[in-house]
């Protein structure tokens, strides 16, 4: 038996030609897969072996520029406290660094936004004319002129994490970028940094916006300070469905009361979502005048939006539904409903509490168990 | 002579004379590398000695064996965390009268509340200033050291 070499064009030489073709076919296919997998381990390996220096290059990087900042510029309590001299030197060391190579630069930006995001006061402005000094922005800014989405949205969170109000005008056209979840960066760089017209996307995003991205904008106006936050109200008959939900949480935030009977009025829409976070709302809001109303809806609802409205009830505590309340704890056709009242009946202020406690002598042992697990301070706090 | 009472005194004296002349010494509790060396650095700036635990069960190890001026301590730690580890803090022979200050994100009333009414002297919200928090445990030191 002969074995012929493997000639260009002849595929099936791999086995001697007293095989049949299909033997032949097959072993070739077979040493074809074998060579792919011996490149396929070689590709793992080399990407790990590569994997390993960028982490150790990476681990140089963050330990030369940590003992920079550490020793020289973190330690002071402002700006002009930094000797001239050092500063200079200081300066230079991390110029030096940060031009060594792309990871030494990255980690550079990783650590300054690092410090920026978790310290305030004196250090923040200290790294804040670190990232200047260095010419740091620059690198910025070509990200946010970036074609890739994810190159842009690293590129806005370093513009707001910098404060760097110079990048507003490049900031303003990612507010119209194609990709939401560049908008969504966009918008909350504005509303970080306190820029006109911050609000406007609640009426020019017409895309719908996921929770997520309804968490992170809530987030961003409820926690910047000093925001000067519109009336939500008015985007509560937004066409865009989001949008709306977005209002009804930051009307809870910002405790805007005259938002109560627009809420009322979302009670008739036909999103079973859309009512059930206005009946929480109204809870949160401890909005007396929609008890009634509430009471009078709950039969039509789904269990979801049932135990939504003995919460909320719960949570306003005047009193006026304490025997509806009660009423659907013994009666409760399901657990959830179940921990729903109970959970609303410890809401209330203490003297009604103990009054329908009191009169709750004959429950069973499910019952008495779901009022002593709500009864307990640390499980509270769901309700509270 | 000397009376057992007056000996035992003497030496209790002598040892508070000893603490009051040493380094103070701080544990830092805290899985955030970075935040931990920033602080290790400036700590050892202000004269303090400082030690480091990344998760409860290491700082519950030496919260047993060693005693601390001061510990501060993230509530989200891996292992032992939260009030469950100021508690046990609290339980060690060593350092159940250490002041322990808190640092972390988590910022609900209710929490730190809860956290303040088990025991620890302050309780910091990240972020947080170097400055402010360098000040109030040199200031916590202080205090101690002159009711000690």
């Amino acid at each position: 038996m002969k074995l012929t070499a493997l000639s260009s064009g002849d595929f099936c030489t791999i086995l001697p030609s007293e095989y049949p073709d299909i033997i032949r076919l097959t072993g070739f296919i077979a040493l074809i897969a074998f060579i792919c997998i011996l490149i396929t381990l070689a590709v793992i390996f080399y990407n790990r072996v590569a994997k390993k220096k960028a982490r150790e290059i990476s681990a140089e990087a963050d330990e030369a520029i940590l003992n920079e900042l550490n020793e020289h510029i973190l330690l002071y309590n402002s700006v002009s406290d930094i000797p001239e001299a050092e500063l200079n030197e200081t300066v230079t060391n991390l110029n030096e660094l940060k031009n060594r190579n792309k990871v030494f630069r990255k980690s550079m930006v990783r650590l300054l936004l690092y410090f920026q995001a978790n310290l305030t006061g004196a250090i923040a402005r200290i790294i804040s004319s670190a990232f200047s000094r260095l010419k740091l922005r620059e690198f910025t800014m070509r990200k946010l002129k970036s074609p890739m989405w994810f190159i842009k949205t690293q590129g806005l969170t370093e513009v707001q994490e910098m404060q760097d109000g110079h990048s507003l005008p490049e900031v303003y056209k990612l507010a119209k970028d194609s990709n939401q979840d560049v908008r969504v960066a966009a918008y909350t760089v504005l509303l970080k940094l306190k820029a006109i017209d911050c609000f406007d996307f609640l009426d020019d995003e017409k895309e719908e916006l996921s929770e997520w991205h309804q968490i992170v904008l809530e987030d961003a106006i409820s926690k910047t300070p000093g925001l000067d936050v519109p009336d939500f109200r008015t985007y509560l008959s937004s066409k865009n469905r989001s949008i709306v939900l977005l209002s009804i949480k930051l009307i809870v935030d910002f405790l805007q009361f005259n938002a109560v009977a627009k809420l009322l009025s979302i009670l008739d829409s036909e999103d079973d979502y859309l009512r059930n976070q206005v009946i929480q709302a109204l809870g949160q809001l401890n909005a007396l005048n929609s008890e009634e109303r509430l009471r009078e809806r709950y039969e039509e609802e789904p269990v979801k939006n049932k135990v939504a409205i003995l919460i909320a009830l719960g949570k306003i505590g005047s009193g006026e539904s304490i025997d509806f309340i009660r009423q659907k704890f013994l009666q409760a056709e399901n657990f959830q409903i179940m921990k729903g009242a109970a959970a609303a009946i410890i809401a209330h202020p203490e003297a009604l509490k103990a009054k329908v406690l009191n009169s709750l002598s004959d429950i069973n042992d499910d019952q008495e168990a779901v009022l002593k697990h709500f009864s307990e301070p640390m499980n509270m706090y769901g309700i509270v | 002579m000397h009376s057992s009472k007056n000996l035992s005194w003497g030496r209790s004296a002598i040892e508070r004379k000893k603490r009051r002349n040493m380094k103070s010494k701080v544990l830092i509790v805290n899985d955030e590398l970075l935040i931990n060396n920033l602080l290790e650095t400036r700590l050892k700036r202000e004269d303090l000695k400082v030690e480091i635990a990344t998760d409860g069960q290491e700082a519950l190890k030496k919260a047993r064996t060693n005693q601390y001026d001061l510990i501060l301590t993230d509530l989200m730690i891996p292992n032992v965390a939260g009030r469950e580890l100021i508690m046990q803090i609290q339980r060690s022979e060593l350092n159940a009268h250490t002041p322990i200050i808190v640092l972390s994100s988590l910022s609900s009333d209710e929490l730190i509340v809860d956290v303040l009414e088990a025991g620890v002297k302050d309780y910091i919200i990240k972020p947080f200033s170097l400055n402010v928090i360098v000040a109030k445990i040199k200031q916590l030191l202080l205090t101690e050291r002159t009711a000690a």
